[in-house]
């Protein structure tokens, strides 16, 4: 008998479940039932298991062959149990955003977006690594300008000066000159008084040193006061 | 309730090794917690912080339950409940003298649940922590409470512990079936009717999924009024079922 249930040992040494990909998203509901109630708890377990999703019994699953729409999905459940902690931006941004394919990173700047505009505490940040991701990464220069209007109209009086000016960096980019020197205007306008001076200072110097031409800014008055 | 009594129940715990067993399985699931939390990328803290509450809460649970629901029905298998009768104790002293200890049990593994937790994590530790405390107290009391009922109504030690694990399972989710119901999904009859009995059996119900939430922790008390609410179903539906399992004893004919 000892030696049949070491020849059945053999037979079964190799075999592991395979990889199936990202499994289908439950509803919120079965989750939280799933924890008992708990929702946190059910936020935090499913952290963890979107993290190891590819990476458990010794596998090693490479980020483009994740279904991504599927992994966004979660993202949204497990955000939609938890919208205050940044774990899972954090997970979408920095770990699954090393992607190198675009089409996938256009859902996680889709989630990035979602966290972003959450009225939390800092959550302005995932909005401006949404933008980066999609004008750096994707590559998407209309996705890009739309995530940076929408960090633009944020309210909060933590952001930094720079993410209310992001629209004019991508407007420069896309060669809409006047439109980038106009949010630029209207940025230093609605700022005058409370901008701290080398935020001024670096404001003017984007607006004659990159969006004019150094014709246009040795005609314009405002790069007069800028040296 | 009689002094004498307490203390035997309260020996009878020790000498079951269930509070020693039962500090063993904090400290494992404190640890295991610790393991899983930095597994995480970040929030490492918080992760181990939710991870334990949620192992500890139902460590204390089932422990108490297990504990309760083999005393009581080993008590009446060797007759110790109709010895100790006989002397002048009455049975409403003995039911609340039994309540009283077990209570006490929940009270003391509940307090060093939260030192697991303030251990755990001693930054993380605010309001939100005392009122996890204090929920888990009453959570432990409740639970105790409902497993002497069933112990008391049900002979079998099975199918008490069945029966508190299955009212357990079902308050916890009782706000996911209260939302489902509510959501006007489910037409038809049958639907309506059984719509109507779970109304009803919610009424009669505690909400425990309301109570020892592990979010708490993390993110602190956000409403006061959280702790009156946990104080006064702790305090009404412990009441609630003990005169129940009262009714019971009373009635019962040796």
């Amino acid at each position: 008998m000892l030696a049949m249930n070491i020849a059945l040992w053999m037979q079964v040494r190799d075999v592991r479940a395979g990889w199936q990909n990202v499994p289908p998203v439950p509803s919120e509901s079965n989750i939280a039932l799933s924890s008992m109630g708990d929702k946190e708890f059910a936020y935090r377990s499913m952290g963890i298991m979107i993290q190891n999703l590819g990476e458990t019994g010794g596998r090693s699953v490479h980020l483009g062959d994740y279904d991504y729409e599927r992994l966004v999905d979660w993202m949204f459940l497990g955000h939609g149990l938890n919208p205050k902690s940044d774990f899972l931006p954090a997970l979408a941004a920095f770990y699954f955003g090393a992607s190198q394919y675009p089409d996938q990173l256009r859902y996680i700047v889709s989630f990035l977006q979602h966290a972003g505009l959450q009225d939390y505490d800092q959550k302005w940040r995932w909005l401006a690594q949404a933008g980066l991701m999609a004008r750096f990464k994707v590559k998407d220069m209309d996705l890009a300008l739309s995530v940076a209007q929408k960090l633009q109209q944020k309210q909060d009086p933590n952001m930094p000066p720079w993410a209310k000016a992001m629209p004019a960096y991508i407007l420069n980019q896309q060669g809409e000159k006047e439109a980038a020197y106009q949010v630029m205007l209207a940025y230093l306008k609605a700022g005058e008084g409370e901008l701290h001076p080398s935020e001024v200072n670096a404001t003017l110097a984007y607006i004659c040193e990159q969006i004019l031409s150094p014709q246009e800014a040795q005609q314009d008055p405002i790069c007069k006061t800028y040296e | 309730m009689s002094a004498l009594l307490v203390k035997y129940v309260l020996k009878a715990a020790i000498r079951d090794k269930l509070v020693l067993s039962l500090l063993l399985l904090l400290a494992l699931a404190t640890s295991l917690s610790i393991f899983m939390g930095s597994a995480a990328n970040t929030e490492s803290d918080q992760f181990a912080a939710v991870f334990a509450a949620g192992s500890i809460r139902l460590l204390n649970v089932f422990g108490l339950c297990l504990f309760v629901i083999f005393f009581i029905r080993r008590s009446f298998e060797s007759r110790d409940v109709e010895f100790l009768l006989t002397r002048p104790i009455g049975r409403i002293r003995f039911l609340l003298s039994y309540a009283a200890s077990f209570a006490f049990l929940g009270l003391v593994l509940a307090l060093v649940s939260v030192l697991c937790i303030y251990f755990l994590s001693p930054h993380l530790f605010s309001s939100g922590s005392v009122l996890w405390g204090v929920s888990l107290i009453f959570e432990n009391i409740i639970m105790v409470s409902t497993a002497l009922f069933f112990a008391m109504v049900l002979s079998s030690p099975a199918l008490a512990m069945f029966g508190t694990m299955g009212f357990y399972i079902l308050v916890r989710m009782m706000s996911d079936i209260l939302g489902i119901l509510d959501s006007g999904k489910l037409t038809g009859s049958v639907y309506q009717a059984m719509e109507w009995s779970l109304q009803l059996i919610s009424m009669f119900l505690p909400r425990l999924d309301l109570m020892g939430q592990s979010s708490w922790l993390v993110y602190g008390m956000e409403d006061p009024s959280e702790l009156i609410f946990v104080c006064a179903q702790g305090v009404v539906y412990t009441v609630l079922i003990l005169t129940a399992a009262l009714i019971d004893l009373t009635l019962r004919r040796f």
